[in-house]
């Protein structure tokens, strides 16, 4: 049993060792992707980095069965159930005190005036995912937001490319639409 | 895309630049996993590629030199107090340094074994230091065998099959098929597990693959039913994240959904 001691706990080290780096590299690479998902995905800001945590958890445990190359699709997909519960618990819609808080700045910003207007521009594109269906919202962030072609999104929703290429076109027509709408109301 | 509302595509240009407001949360989210964040990137390529050695290296280089001392000290007392009372069972236990030679190990009573260590198997009859002979590892695994289970090799006995590590594997071949949506393969692999860990340590892991298998092979009424019982017995679980999208109310239409990554052999 000694022999077996020895040889087994340096592999105990290594596959440590490897875990943590995979994990380390992971958190790296993607985190921004999970936050800024999960917002799109209707969590607040105020609750953004605390969901994106959860899900790094889930990560953390199931790594050992994730493929390196469908890490993005896992993250992503345990990012829309964390968001799905958080949404219990947080209205979809930003808080006042959220964008109140941006519009005084913190001094940091060059531009004030900036910032009041990207975030306009986030509440606005927020209020208009919100009306969208789950399947074509996940489309939008992932395709126009985050940039991925066509076969990356199907690759991670685990649907057909030709699936995703329609869900965008319905999304982009909806999102028109609502912003017709918008602009309607605001003359 | 070029066809979008300008105010739209603003609108997407200032998602696509929304940054968390301080590194915060990510430095959180690595201590909870564990991980130092002061110099991440740098240790996890050196450790990555350095191994154990790299990982030795990086566990002195924290240590104060004071706590080696300490350590040393504290060590000189064990082995001391341990010599003075040869029948005790040893108060620090530690891995040997390099690794021995067979014949050596054989005649060394081991210090600290696998089954030993926490959340390991049923540990062999090793009271009082004495060394464990063949007989007492063969009761060992007979008495770990779970009643009624399958009778194992006596060869895989001696290699002590039953242990934690060997009902990870098994249990980790069921996830990596379903990782792979292959449904049918992960359903064999989760039933080999259970015909060989009939009482396994992991017992609540392979509850929640069986529940995922149902699920995502298209028995949605099943996954629900299942994952409801699951929840209200173990309402606290953590699993509860992964059980989701069956504990929701619409979860007969999950299958069809985005949220679950059916399998592509969902028809066997």
């Amino acid at each position: 049993m000694s022999a077996n001691v020895s040889n087994v706990l340096p592999l105990v080290g290594v596959v440590d060792v490897a875990r943590e780096g995979r994990l380390r590299r992971s958190v790296d690479e993607h985190y921004l992707f999970v936050w800024r998902s999960l917002r799109r995905l209707g969590v607040p800001e105020s609750e953004a980095d605390d969901v994106a945590q959860e899900t790094f958890l889930v990560f953390s445990r199931k790594l050992h069965t994730i493929d390196a190359s469908a890490e993005r699709g896992f993250l992503f997909r345990t990012a829309t159930y964390a968001a799905m519960h958080a949404q219990r618990k947080y209205r979809r819609q930003r808080t006042l005190e959220e964008s109140a808080a941006l519009l005084e700045g913190d001094g940091e910003h060059p531009s004030v005036e900036e910032d009041a207007e990207r975030e306009e521009s986030l509440v606005l594109l927020d209020s208009l995912l919100a009306k969208l269906s789950d399947d074509l919202r996940v489309v939008v962030i992932l395709c126009d937001l985050e940039e991925m072609t066509m076969t990356e999104a199907a690759e991670i929703l685990s649907v057909p490319a030709g699936t995703v290429a329609s869900r965008l076109r319905r999304a982009r027509a909806e999102l028109s639409a609502g912003m017709t709408r918008i602009k309607r109301s605001m003359r | 895309m070029s066809e979008l509302d300008p105010l739209l595509l603003r609108a997407f240009s200032a998602a696509r630049a929304e940054r968390p407001r301080s590194g915060k949360g990510k430095a959180q989210t690595l201590a909870a996993l564990g991980l130092s964040t002061a110099t991440a990137t740098a240790h996890a390529s050196a450790g990555a590629a350095g191994g154990p050695l790299a990982a030795g290296g990086r566990l002195l280089s924290r240590w104060p030199w004071w706590g080696i001392g300490v350590a040393l000290v504290v060590t000189s007392g064990a082995v001391l107090w341990a010599v003075d009372e040869p029948s005790a069972a040893p108060a620090v236990v530690s891995a040997p340094a390099t690794p021995l030679a067979s014949s050596e190990a054989d005649t060394i009573a081991p210090v600290l074994t696998v089954d030993q260590l926490p959340n390991a198997a049923e540990p062999p009859n090793v009271a009082n230091g004495t060394k464990p002979t063949e007989a007492t590892k063969a009761a060992a695994s007979t008495s770990r065998r779970p009643a009624g289970g399958p009778a194992l090799a006596p060869e895989s006995t001696a290699l002590a099959t039953d242990s934690l590590r060997d009902e990870i594997e098994a249990i980790e071949r069921a996830s990596h098929a379903l990782s792979q949506r292959r449904c049918a393969l992960a359903r064999s692999h989760l039933a080999a597990y259970d015909a060989r860990f009939p009482n396994g340590r992991l017992r609540r892991e392979a509850d929640v693959v069986a529940i995922e298998i149902a699920g995502r092979s298209g028995q949605i009424d099943r996954a629900r039913t299942a994952a409801r019982s699951f929840v209200a017995q173990f309402p606290d679980t953590p699993y509860a994240l992964r059980l989701a999208p069956w504990l929701r109310d619409d979860a007969t239409e999950e299958a069809g959904s985005t949220s679950v990554v059916t399998c592509i052999d969902a028809a066997d």
